[in-house]
C-alpha cells in the first residue's frame, strides 16, 4: 500500500514539475513580448526586459543652470538654485544615492552634503536633485558646474510604441489596417467551415445512406494530405473561375483546408451522443432537420467551440494561405502576419516596434484562449475518449 | 379503439433474422407486457411498433391502420426509453413540450397539458430543473410526463424501471400501475424481470430467440406454461426440472418414477406419451411440501438452508445428483445436512415431453396449505 501511494505522490510531483516548466516555458517570451512593447529603443538595448520591472541605479552627468541668467545675488555671494533634474529635462521621479563633481569620483558626496570646490564655492545636492551652487562673481560665471549623480530611477514605460503602431502615419508602420483585415479572414474563415461541417458531421453520423462508411474513410484520409499539395492547383482553380485573390477566396481555401478536421472531430463528437435521445426526438415528431438544430447541435457546443478556437487560431496565425490567395500587390488587403514580415524588412533594428507589432498580433488569440479555453480541453477529450 | 396487431412480422439485421414471424394482438386498454431474457428480441419487436426499426416483412397495424411505412410520429405512439433519453439541455417543461411544440400546438395548450402531466406525476415543483439536477425516480417520472403529454394512443415502455434501485422499482411499479388504470390506455411493456411481467401485465407476451413462446394472462403462464422455457422464466424462484420417466398410463393420468424410487400420478393428455418415455417433471418450489405430505415423495439431503423470515428456501440433492429448491412458510426448523422427505401434491405437478412441450392440463394455483 505504501508503494502505491509512494508511486503516487512522485507522479503527482513529475506533473507539478511540468506543469510549472510549462508554464514558465510559455510565459518567458510573452511577457518579455509585452514588456519589451512599452519600452523605448534606448531602454531595450541598455537592459533586458526583466530589468524593466525593477528600479535601477543609472549615472547621470547634468549642469546647473546657466549662471549668467540664474544667479541670484545673496549679500557678497552669488548662488544658483534649482532642480537638477528639471535643469537638464531629466525625468524626475528619481532619487539620488551618491554624487560628486568629478569624473575621477562620481560617488565622493552623499545627498545633504556639502562639496568645497576650493575659494569658498560650494554645492549642495538633496536627494530630489535640489541643488545650491554658491560662490563669488567669478566663481559663478560660465557654464554651470558640472554633477554627476547616481540615482535610483522607477521603472518606466511608454505607450508611444502603441500610437506608433496602431495610429501612426506611415502605411508600413500601421498595423491597424492589417488587424481589420486579419479579422475580416479569420471570422468568416472559422464560421463557414464549422457551419458546413455541423451539418456533414450529422449525416455521417445519423443518417443512413450508401457510401457513409467510404466518406467518413475519405474525411479520414484527407487529414493527412500536407495542404501545401494544393496550394498551386486550387489558386488555378479559383483564377480559372474568376474569383481571384481576394477575400472569397481565402475564406474558401481556409474553409476547404480546415474541413476534414472539423468533419472528423464533429463526427466522433456526434455519434457519442446518445442514440436514445435521438430515437426519442423522432418519436416525438422532430424531422431531421429539428432533431439537427434543436437537439444535435446544442449538445454538441463543446465540441463545436473546440473546433471553432482551433480553426481561428490557424486562420489568424496564418501566413501562407494569405500569401498565396488574398495579398496582391495593392497591399490593401494584407493581414498582419505579412505586415510583420514586412516590418521586419523596414524597420529590422527597431525591436521596440517589432515587439508591439508581435504583441498586436497574439493579443486576440491570447483573449480567445483564456475565455474558451476550458471547452478547448473538454471538446478534444470529448472526441477521442469515451 | 386503438389496439395493436401485428401479422407475420420478420425482422432481419442484414443477413440475421431475429424475429421470426410473430403474430400478436394487443387490444384497446390492455397493458401487454413483452418478457423474455435478453437477446431475445422483445426490444426490437417494441421498436417496430414505435417505428424506429424497419420491418422486413408482415404487417403492423394500429388502430386499424396500417403503419409499416409511417414514422414513428404518425403512428400515435409515445415511448418511454430505458435511459430516460431527457433532452440534456432542456429544462424539465421543455423536455415535456418539445414533442407538443414541433407539433405547432398552441402555447396556452402545451402550458396547460404539461402542468396536468406533471400533476400527475407528481414532479410540478421540478418543472424548471435540467436532468443532470434530478435523481434517477425524477428522471424516470420526466420520461413518463413527456410521453404523457403528447396523449397518445399507445405507450411504449422499454425496460423504464431498470436503471432504478430495488426499492424505487417497486414505487414505480405499483405508479405505473395506477398510471394504467387513470389514463386508460394501450401500453406495451418491454422489461427482462418477470416479477415486474406478473404485477404489471394484463396479458404476458414470453419471448425467446424472436419466437414468441406463449402468450397469456400471468396467472395462465404461471399455471398452465406451454413448455419448459415459460415454465421455468415464470414464477420465482424458479420451477424445479428433474429427468423422469413414464411407468405406465392409465386413461388421463400418468404413472411418473420419481428420484429416489417413489412414484407419482399425473393427470395429463395421455395421448404422445407412451410407458418409458423420458419426460421432464416440472415442480414449483413454493408447491412443494417439506414436510413430506402428498401423492408422492422425493427422499433428498439438505445443503443449504436460506432462511428470510416469512420463507425459507431448502436447497435439497436427491439421490440423482439433482438440486431441487423447496420454499417453506416460515421459519423451517430443518438444518443444512438433514434428510428430508418432500411431499409432492400431484395437482400442481407439470410433465413435460422430451420436446419440452407440456403435456400436463391447467394445474390448480397454490394449494392451500395443509
Amino acid at each position: 500500500m505504501e508503494n502505491i501511494a509512494g508511486t503516487k505522490s512522485s507522479l503527482t510531483w513529475v506533473v507539478h514539475i511540468t506543469t510549472v516548466a510549462l508554464v514558465v516555458l510559455w510565459l518567458f517570451p510573452t511577457v518579455g513580448l509585452l514588456v519589451s512593447s512599452f519600452r523605448t529603443a534606448d531602454q531595450i538595448t541598455g537592459s533586458g526586459w526583466w530589468a524593466a520591472l525593477f528600479t535601477t541605479e543609472q549615472n547621470e552627468v547634468l549642469r546647473a543652470a546657466d549662471p549668467d541668467e540664474s544667479r541670484v545675488a545673496d549679500g557678497p555671494v552669488y548662488v544658483v538654485s534649482g532642480n537638477i533634474f528639471t535643469d537638464n529635462d531629466s525625468p524626475l521621479d528619481k532619487q539620488i544615492l551618491v554624487w560628486g563633481t568629478s569624473s575621477r569620483d562620481i560617488a565622493a558626496y552623499q545627498p545633504g552634503e556639502t562639496a568645497d570646490l576650493g575659494d569658498g564655492e560650494s554645492v549642495t545636492v538633496q536627494a530630489n536633485g535640489d541643488y545650491e551652487w554658491r560662490g563669488n562673481e567669478e566663481q559663478i560665471s560660465g557654464r554651470g558646474q558640472r554633477v554627476f549623480v547616481t540615482a535610483e530611477a522607477p521603472p518606466e514605460f511608454t505607450i508611444q510604441n502603441y500610437v506608433t503602431i496602431l495610429t501612426g502615419g506611415s502605411t508600413t508602420d500601421n498595423m491597424s489596417k492589417a488587424f481589420f483585415n486579419t479579422l475580416t479572414v479569420t471570422i468568416p474563415a472559422t464560421i463557414i467551415p464549422i457551419v458546413v461541417a455541423a451539418f456533414a458531421a450529422y449525416a455521417l453520423a445519423w443518417m443512413e445512406f450508401p457510401g457513409r462508411a467510404l466518406l467518413i474513410a475519405m474525411v479520414v484520409g484527407l487529414l493527412v494530405v500536407p495542404l501545401q499539395l494544393a496550394l498551386i492547383p486550387l489558386l488555378k482553380l479559383h483564377l480559372g473561375l474568376g474569383i481571384g485573390k481576394g477575400f472569397l477566396g481565402v475564406w474558401l481555401a481556409h474553409t476547404g483546408f480546415g474541413m476534414p478536421l472539423a468533419v472528423y472531430l464533429l463526427r466522433n463528437y456526434m455519434v457519442g451522443l446518445p442514440r436514445d435521445i435521438i430515437e426519442n426526438a423522432k418519436v416525438d415528431g422532430a424531422t431531421e432537420f429539428q432533431i439537427f438544430t434543436k437537439i444535435i447541435l446544442p449538445l454538441s457546443f463543446p465540441a463545436l467551440a473546440s473546433f471553432a478556437i482551433f480553426q481561428f487560431l490557424w486562420t489568424w496565425n496564418d501566413l501562407l494561405v494569405a500569401k498565396v490567395f488574398l495579398i496582391d500587390a495593392t497591399g490593401e488587403t494584407t493581414v498582419m502576419t505579412n505586415q510583420i514580415v514586412e516590418l521586419l524588412g523596414t524597420r529590422g533594428g527597431n525591436w521596440e516596434i517589432l515587439a508591439t507589432a508581435g504583441f498586436v498580433s497574439i493579443a486576440v488569440p491570447l483573449v480567445v484562449f483564456f475565455l474558451m479555453q476550458r471547452y478547448l480541453v473538454r471538446g478534444l477529450l470529448a472526441g477521442s475518449v469515451k | 379503439m386503438v389496439e395493436v396487431r401485428m401479422r407475420q412480422v420478420i425482422k432481419r439485421f442484414g443477413p440475421v433474422e431475429t424475429i421470426h414471424g410473430v403474430d400478436l394482438d394487443v387490444e384497446d386498454k390492455e397493458f401487454v407486457v413483452f418478457v423474455g431474457p435478453s437477446g431475445c428480441g422483445k426490444s426490437t419487436l417494441l421498436r417496430l411498433v414505435a417505428g424506429l426499426e424497419d420491418i422486413t416483412a408482415g404487417d403492423v397495424f394500429i388502430g386499424g391502420d396500417k403503419v409499416n411505412d409511417l414514422p414513428p410520429a404518425k403512428r400515435g405512439v409515445a415511448m418511454v426509453f430505458q435511459s430516460y433519453a431527457l433532452y440534456p439541455h432542456m429544462t424539465v417543461f421543455e423536455n415535456m413540450a418539445f414533442g407538443l411544440k414541433l407539433a405547432k400546438t398552441p402555447k396556452p395548450d402545451i402550458e396547460r397539458r404539461v402542468r396536468a402531466a406533471a400533476e400527475i406525476l407528481q414532479i410540478t415543483e421540478l418543472l424548471d430543473r435540467k436532468p443532470k439536477e434530478m435523481s434517477g425516480g425524477q428522471r424516470q417520472r420526466v420520461a413518463i410526463g413527456r410521453a404523457i403529454v403528447r396523449e397518445p394512443s399507445v405507450f411504449l415502455f422499454d425496460e423504464p424501471l431498470s436503471n432504478l434501485d430495488a426499492k424505487l422499482r417497486v414505487q414505480m411499479r405499483i405508479e405505473l400501475a395506477k398510471l394504467h388504470t387513470d389514463l386508460n390506455a394501450t401500453m406495451i411493456y418491454v422489461t427482462h424481470d418477470q416479477v415486474e411481467a406478473m404485477t404489471l401485465a394484463d396479458k404476458i407476451v414470453v419471448l425467446r430467440d424472436g419466437y414468441v413462446e406463449q402468450v397469456g394472462s400471468p396467472l395462465d403462464l404461471y399455471r398452465s406454461p406451454n413448455n419448459t422455457f415459460v415454465a421455468g422464466f415464470i414464477g420465482s424462484p424458479s420451477m424445479n426440472f428433474l429427468e423422469s420417466t413414464v411407468k405406465g398410463l392409465e386413461n388421463g393420468s400418468a404413472q411418473v418414477v420419481l428420484p429416489g424410487g417413489g412414484e407419482i400420478k399425473v393427470n395429463c393428455e395421455t395421448g404422445g406419451l407412451n410407458a418409458g418415455d423420458k419426460v421432464t417433471f416440472g415442480a414449483r418450489p413454493e408447491h412443494l411440501m417439506e414436510s413430506g405430505v402428498g401423492d408422492g415423495q422425493i427422499p433428498g439431503d439438505v445443503f443449504v438452508v436460506e432462511q428470510l423470515g416469512g420463507e425459507s428456501y431448502l436447497y435439497v440433492q436427491t439421490e440423482n445428483k439433482d438440486m431441487v429448491v423447496v420454499q417453506a412458510h416460515g421459519e423451517s426448523k430443518v438444518k443444512r445436512g438433514d434428510r428430508i422427505n418432500i411431499g409432492l401434491p400431484a395437482n400442481s405437478v407439470h410433465l413435460f415431453n422430451q420436446d419440452g412441450r407440456a403435456v400436463t392440463r391447467e394445474r390448480t394455483g397454490h394449494p392451500v396449505p395443509a
